[in-house]
């Protein structure tokens, strides 16, 4: 019999091949400090320097261009709360595409973190949403757009199914993510009831020009496949005070951020204001994202 | 009922509308910032998102128009209600066209001004005074920051949108636009290697 | 030289022995591990794109983020768990016939578990992570995601099971009595083990709230249930070319016990399918949007729905197979009956429970998910090793257990047959019999002139149809309408006889049919357990193709008590632990 040969022949094939694959990533090659890299929540800062400063070299080094990798703290006294005016709301989607760029989000396979979906005017059911619509223009009558993305929960269900920790809420309210720890499970998807998380189904794939190079290492840094992500409030900006990409680029200025524990907040002003709504609060996930209706 | 509207906090917020109010852009942002400096080391505050208040010019009016008063310094102000043959561009609809023609907002004698009920002259980077004047509540929204848009820090320096940025005061209702594209769809998603 | 190293010289032997016993084999078993090695190729070679590409090669999506691999997955967790329905009998009732092959319900608990393993792992997008999720060295996120949880309890599972086979299996080749101190807490401690298991599996999907379709708290049970009739069906096949292909044998009666289980394992899952399909139909709310595109199909979606109606009527196909106790004893029927009932609850516990999942999704798109090809290929190849693994295992303990594979200084084997009387040793031969013709009045002066208690009723062709005992003549004499209980049990229960409404005139009329029966190679403690169990008074001994070639009465059996060839203790097949 020469099974034992072939087998030999075929598992240095394979072997090669299937141990190139596992480990190569990111493209970059396999490193043995990335391998063995702990969990964000488990590194002391000086870790966090070295690891932060580990990944600026080989992202800048990848892109051919200076990236900058933070991990910045969260503030005190401060958790984000977001405000969507579905009044307002022309579902232009607009965020969605400020929102890729910002992020350095795949193209392709194409990831949004925002979907925007269209409904009439009198429905509340999500199954007869529309989330295709390609009018010539936006809003249409008879129509209110509604767009959604990470709910930011108080309650998460994603952190409590993720069986390693790689999901967390940090004291600003964000549930962040360390993807050089997600195993890529997906239970996070199958838990999340905003179909929030993305999952890499291969190596995201960003124009080299098209690169955003502040970034921070809970955000936008770049990621590998088989990892998950998802709206983390563009915690490079809003950590470092700036508004959220897709409150900037909002053309009908629906988006509203701030500080809930801020009185004077514009979201504390949205929520004493307004009579908003949290979608499918009868799942107590708690979502820090409030929908409301400012006219009519 | 006012306290509802206003920041309950630094004496900032109360005094806004009056620097507004002068029609001095650059000016009342220098006072502005100088406040800011004085709340900063005056007074103690728990949350930052009050110190600056910040307005972005409305629309930039092209050379061909502006200023108004280039061409409008000869003609004699005609309070007519008419078709416009040399504003083609502009056209007054669907915003209480019946009751109020150019002449109750533009301010016949300065055309480079707008012109308030009670008389007062306001400049074009100071326009949402004259929404003001009807859309009150509106107005106060837009002030808080729950209607509108603004760019720049949720804690500090922030930059408000006028009512004129998204809204033409002569047609008023928000211009559709062309939406961005759909997502793709998953089947379409789809590269299967073994095709 | 050898001589100095025993230790080494043993060692050597063991694994020549061990050599001897996994490569070499009989064409059957040369044409079934490289038809099984193929298949793992070509899984292999379609799991390397997914390894290089990502798992965009797999049809699964944002939309339906888990798909075959996780549908496979919770189905394999139910085969595992399912073995544990081969330790119930066997230590809680003491059911000789099972407790000599329960090892081979570890194996397949065993294989079981490391191809869920391996489907997860190839379902994982860092696969090369998975340490993150161990104790240590890892952050798992114990006790809030049900996914560490389930990690800890199958690897728990597969390690209960390891230890007691490797232990077992050690102690029968070095010919020691194992310690039942030591070996039993652990095959007691799988039983609830194997219910947590799979109550964890189920938990995993069961706690999402954001999936009304699995977020039912019938879930847990309705797996369960569904595992306890594909696993057994599994087994009943794997058992029935066990013991064609080896030397080693597997009795009937355990083949017919767990179908037994099958019968009211499914059931209880078709009510508890029932419970769940009334609940979201008759409420009618929005949750009930992915039953129906399930069944029914949604707005024009209607991928699932052949699948399920096959799946459906497979289930009630073989439910009814096992229902009726000719089909179910018959090798024929049950075979079809498991095979059906394998794919069925495959069908309906795998893609059925996964993809309604998904779809309509949270935000009430729908995306029609089926498997790629990589997907099903990749499938494929786990399942061919789960086969060749099975294979190997099942040969080194059929080795073990047939004194094959043994240590050179270890006590010759003793064989199971040397353990004590079989009915050949006991049984009263020359036996009288009637036809069913035979007037009744003539069966009376047999019984009475023989100072017996019944007589086989045998049909021309020589085959035994039937008893009549004292019983069945006074039942005849006597007019009586059965008991509707009675009625309703001899349709459903195994072992209820029907007994014949009118009084007969004649043999085939009265008799008992069909009669309790066992082979010549049966062992006395079987035949007593059938005698208590049945609560008859004989047994009556056939060959294999149904002629009577003895009786065991009660009356044999307490003469071979006194006889001076005792219930000798051998030592026990590893198969059977105790």
């Amino acid at each position: 019999m020469n099974q034992p040969f072939s087998r030999r022949k075929f598992l240095k094939l394979t072997g090669a091949g299937l141990g190139s694959s596992f480990l190569g990533g990111c493209g970059n090659g396999f490193d043995w400090e990335s391998f063995f890299q702990k969990n964000f929540q488990e590194m002391t800062s000086a870790e966090k320097n070295r690891v932060v400063q580990r990944l600026e070299k080989k992202y800048s080094g990848h892109y051919g261009m200076p990236v900058s990798v933070s991990a910045t703290p969260a503030r005190e006294n401060t958790v984000f709360g977001y405000g969507l005016d579905l009044s307002l709301c022309v579902g232009c989607r607009r965020c969605v595409y400020a929102c890729v760029k910002e992020n350095n989000i795949s193209r392709d396979v194409q990831i949004h973190y925002i979907r925007v979906v269209k409904m009439a005017e009198s429905e509340r059911n999500l199954e007869k949403a529309d989330h295709y619509y390609s009018p010539a223009k936006v809003p249409e009558h008879g129509s209110y757009y509604m767009p959604i993305q990470c709910q930011q929960c108080d309650n998460p269900p994603c952190v409590k199914v993720c069986p390693v920790k790689a999901l967390w809420q940090e004291s600003d309210g964000i549930v962040a993510i360390d993807y050089d720890w997600c195993i890529g499970c997906r239970d996070c998807m199958a838990a999340c009831p905003y179909r929030a998380m993305k999952f890499n189904w291969r190596t995201p794939h960003i124009p080299k020009n098209e690169i955003n190079g502040e970034t921070h290492f809970l955000g936008n840094r770049p990621r590998v496949r088989g990892v998950v992500e998802k709206c983390h409030l563009c915690i490079q900006r809003v950590r470092e005070g700036r508004y959220p990409a897709c409150v900037e680029i909002c053309p009908a200025g629906a988006r509203k951020f701030g500080n809930l524990l801020d009185p004077a907040s514009e979201i504390r002003m949205a929520l004493n204001h307004f009579r908003t709504f949290k979608l499918k609060e009868e799942l107590n996930t708690q979502p820090k994202f409030f929908y409301f209706f400012s006219l009519g | 009922m006012e306290s509802f509207f206003l920041f309950k906090r630094g004496i900032l917020p109360r005094l806004l509308p009056h620097f507004l109010g002068n029609g001095n852009l650059r000016l009342s942002s220098l006072v502005v910032v100088l406040f800011c400096l004085i709340q900063l080391f005056g007074t103690i505050r728990s949350y930052s998102s009050e110190t600056e208040f910040f307005v972005v010019p409305p629309v930039a009016f092209s050379s061909d128009y502006f200023p108004c008063s280039e061409c409008h310094k000869d003609l004699e102000a005609n309070p007519e209600k008419r078709n416009l043959h040399q504003h083609t561009e502009i056209v007054y609809k669907d915003h209480a066209e019946d009751e109020r023609w150019c002449l109750d907002c533009h301010d016949p004698a300065d055309r480079d001004k707008l012109l308030l009920t009670t008389g007062e002259k306001v400049g074009f980077d100071a326009s949402h005074k004259i929404c003001w004047q009807c859309h009150g509540s509106l107005h106060n929204d837009w002030q808080h920051g729950i209607h509108g848009k603004r760019i720049g820090n949720w804690d500090g320096r922030k930059q408000y949108y006028l009512c004129a940025a998204c809204h033409n005061p002569h047609t008023p209702a928000f211009r559709p636009i062309t939406p961005e594209p759909p997502p793709v769809a998953p089947e379409k998603t789809l590269k299967r290697r073994d095709k | 030289m050898a001589d100095n190293t025993p230790c080494n010289k043993e060692f050597k032997h063991l694994l020549g022995c061990l050599f001897q016993v996994l490569v070499k084999g009989g064409n059957l078993f040369y044409g079934w591990m490289s038809a099984l090695f193929c298949l793992l190729v070509i899984g292999i070679y379609y799991l390397i794109p997914q390894m290089s590409e990502g798992l965009v090669v797999a049809n699964m999506r944002e939309q339906v983020s888990w798909g075959f691999y996780i549908a496979n997955f919770s189905f394999l967790v139910g085969v595992a768990a399912a073995a544990v329905l081969l330790v119930i009998p066997a230590y809680l009732y003491h059911f000789k016939a099972i407790k000599k092959i329960v090892a081979f319900g570890d194996l397949l608990a065993i294989t079981a578990v490391i191809m869920a393993i391996l489907f997860v792992q190839v379902d994982t997008g860092r696969p090369e992570r998975f340490w993150h999720s161990l104790p240590v060295i890892g952050t798992p996120n114990i006790p809030d995601s049900i996914l560490g949880w389930d990690i800890v309890v199958l690897n728990g599972y597969l390690l209960i099971n390891l230890v007691v086979v490797m232990y077992m299996i050690s102690s029968t080749y070095l010919g020691k009595e194992p310690n039942k101190r030591f070996i039993m807490p652990l095959i007691l401690l799988s039983i609830p083990w194997a219910v947590m298991l799979h109550s964890v599996t189920a938990f995993i999907f069961n706690g999402l709230a954001a999936r009304p379709f699995w977020n039912a708290s019938i879930l847990a049970p309705r797996f369960l249930a569904s595992a306890f009739c594909a696993g057994p069906a599994l087994m009943i096949l794997i058992f029935q070319v066990l013991r064609k292909v080896t030397i080693f044998e597997i009795r009937d009666s355990a083949i017919f016990k767990l179908a037994e289980i099958i019968s009211y394992a499914m059931a209880v899952n078709i009510f508890l399918l029932i419970a769940e399909v009334y609940k979201e139909y008759y409420s009618d709310t929005l949750e009930f949007a992915p039953m129906i595109y399930l069944f029914l199909g949604l707005d024009g979606h209607n991928t699932l729905v052949p699948w399920i109606w096959t799946a459906m009527f497979f289930n009630l196909i073989g439910f009814l197979l096992f229902l009726i106790p000719k089909t179910r004893k018959n090798f024929m029927t049950l075979n079809i009956g498991c095979v059906l009932i394998f794919i069925g609850i495959w069908i309906e516990k795998g893609l059925g429970l996964i993809i309604p999942g998904f779809i309509p999704d949270p935000l009430g798109e729908i995306y029609e998910y089926m498997p790629s090809r990589n997907e099903v290929m990749v499938a494929v190849g786990i399942w061919a090793f789960g086969a060749m693994l099975y294979t190997l295992m099942a040969r080194i303990v059929i080795a073990v257990d047939t004194g094959k594979l043994r240590h050179p200084s270890a006590a010759p084997l003793v064989l199971d047959d040397e353990e004590g009387f079989i009915a050949r040793d006991i049984m009263s031969r020359g036996v009288l019999s009637v036809s069913p013709e035979t007037p009744i009045e003539e069966v009376r002066t047999i019984l009475v002139s023989n100072k017996i208690s019944g007589v086989p009723v045998v049909a021309a062709d020589n085959k035994v149809v039937g008893v009549v005992s004292e019983t069945d003549i006074v039942f005849g004499l006597i007019y009586q309408e059965p008991h509707l209980v009675e009625t309703l049990k001899s349709i459903v229960m195994p072992r209820s006889r029907e007994r014949e409404e009118k009084a007969g005139n004649v043999a085939g009329e009265v008799m008992t049919s069909p009669p309790i029966t066992a082979y010549e190679d049966t062992p006395l403690t079987e035949l007593t357990q059938i005698i208590a169990e049945e609560r008859i008074s004989r047994v009556i001994i056939i060959d294999k193709e149904m002629h009577p070639v003895g009786i065991v009465s009660q009356i044999d059996i307490v003469k071979s008590q006194g006889s001076g060839r005792s219930v000798k203790p051998g030592i026990p097949h590893s198969g059977s632990y105790f």
